[in-house]
């Protein structure tokens, strides 16, 4: 009888697994940010911190300990939420669309130069409000430019720009807020990097144990207009 | 018992499937790896529990996943980097039970550890139990 139990039991750990899908897709249309702009922002997501006088906005994520020794080509900060919410270098615990309003809202142009169709060849970089992205967290005391956690063996000088792509991002839910390439559906990206570039000519880009805390750990990303 | 040896080898080969899987950038970048070992382990744990109640292949079930446990961690080894055997298997499992901020990687590493260490001792004592009750 016992091992019909043990059985069941391995079996339905292995299929809920299977089955279990974020389940905080809902969202309610309803919802004001501190600003008072409508928003869209899912079930569990936290707020956005908007300061308007500092031209900046303050969001959470988690550091991924998966990219501290496996390469990404792509997604620097994904909401949690979204469809590559486990494949961020950062996983963000704010909505990308609540990000985007909460751009908007401290003044930033959103760029809208890029195409869904572009997304697979190196064509064009990013347009849009040019950003300082900081990383901070408990105790460090200090905001540290968000290149200095990234180390690749291709070193440009971040260019982070503020893409927009809203309805590309409401349509796809990537859950996609910073993008390490020039990103069609990404609220803000690279602009060092053309689309698909680091795809297309291999360029890995890893997360550093030696400054970031540990997996799991919050910090705060800082979002400034430049 | 034969149940058990069944789930943890295969167990292990759906770990060095999703490996190759994970080593390939384009599918990691686009594909949840640990949705697909789930998925995985569990079609090998179907289809082994059927071979085996028709062929026996997991006869000598102790030196069988001793054997198997070793090859699998060299072939992880030479998959994946010293340093990313500490965080690859365990952020495989992390999403493919859609538990980022539930559990941490050092948490699943010691379950890990527990599994596949605990597992091979519980087969072996298992299989020397059968020895001793023969004779």
């Amino acid at each position: 009888m016992y091992k019909k139990i043990i059985l069941f039991a391995c079996l339905s750990v292995m299929l809920i697994s299977c089955g279990n899908q974020a389940s905080n897709a809902s969202s309610n249309s309803q919802l004001t940010n501190s600003i008072g702009s409508a928003i869209l922002r899912d079930n569990g997501a936290e707020p956005v911190i908007i300061n308007a006088d500092k031209k900046e906005i303050i969001i959470e994520a988690i550091v991924n300990g998966k990219y501290f020794t496996n390469p990404s080509r792509h997604h620097g900060i994904v909401f949690e939420g979204g469809k590559y919410g486990d494949r961020a270098v950062l996983i963000g615990l704010s909505d990308e669309r609540e990000v985007y309003q909460a751009l908007i809202d401290i003044g930033a142009i959103a760029g809208n130069n890029l195409k869904l169709e572009e997304y697979t060849k190196v064509s064009k970089n990013v347009d849009g409000q040019q950003l300082d992205v900081y990383v901070t967290w408990d105790g460090l005391g200090k905001e540290i430019p968000f290149a200095e956690i990234i180390k690749s063996d291709d070193v440009r000088d971040m260019d982070i720009r503020f893409g927009g792509n809203f309805e590309a991002a409401k349509d796809n839910r990537t859950g996609c807020i910073l993008c390490l390439d020039s990103c069609p559906i990404a609220i803000t990206s690279d602009a060092a990097y053309a689309t698909a570039e680091l795809e297309n000519k291999k360029i890995d880009k890893f997360i550093r144990e030696d400054i970031l805390p540990k997996d799991g750990e919050r910090v705060s990303v800082i979002f400034r207009i430049k | 018992m034969k149940y058990f040896i069944v789930l943890y080898n295969t167990f292990l080969w759906a770990m060095i499937i999703s490996f190759i899987m994970f080593k390939n950038l384009w599918l990691e970048m686009r594909m949840n790896i640990g949705l697909c070992f789930f998925i995985i382990w569990a079609l090998l744990f179907i289809i082994f529990i059927f071979i085996n109640n028709k062929k026996h292949i997991f006869e000598k079930h102790s030196i069988f996943s001793l054997i198997n446990l070793i090859v699998c961690f060299i072939i992880a080894l030479i998959i994946l980097s010293p340093s990313a055997i500490l965080y690859t298997p365990s952020s495989i499992i992390r999403d493919g039970l859609y538990a980022k901020r539930l559990l941490k990687l050092n948490t699943i590493n010691i379950a890990l550890f527990i599994f596949m260490f605990g597992g091979i001792l519980i087969i072996l004592i298992s299989s020397l139990n059968k020895k001793f009750n023969k004779k």
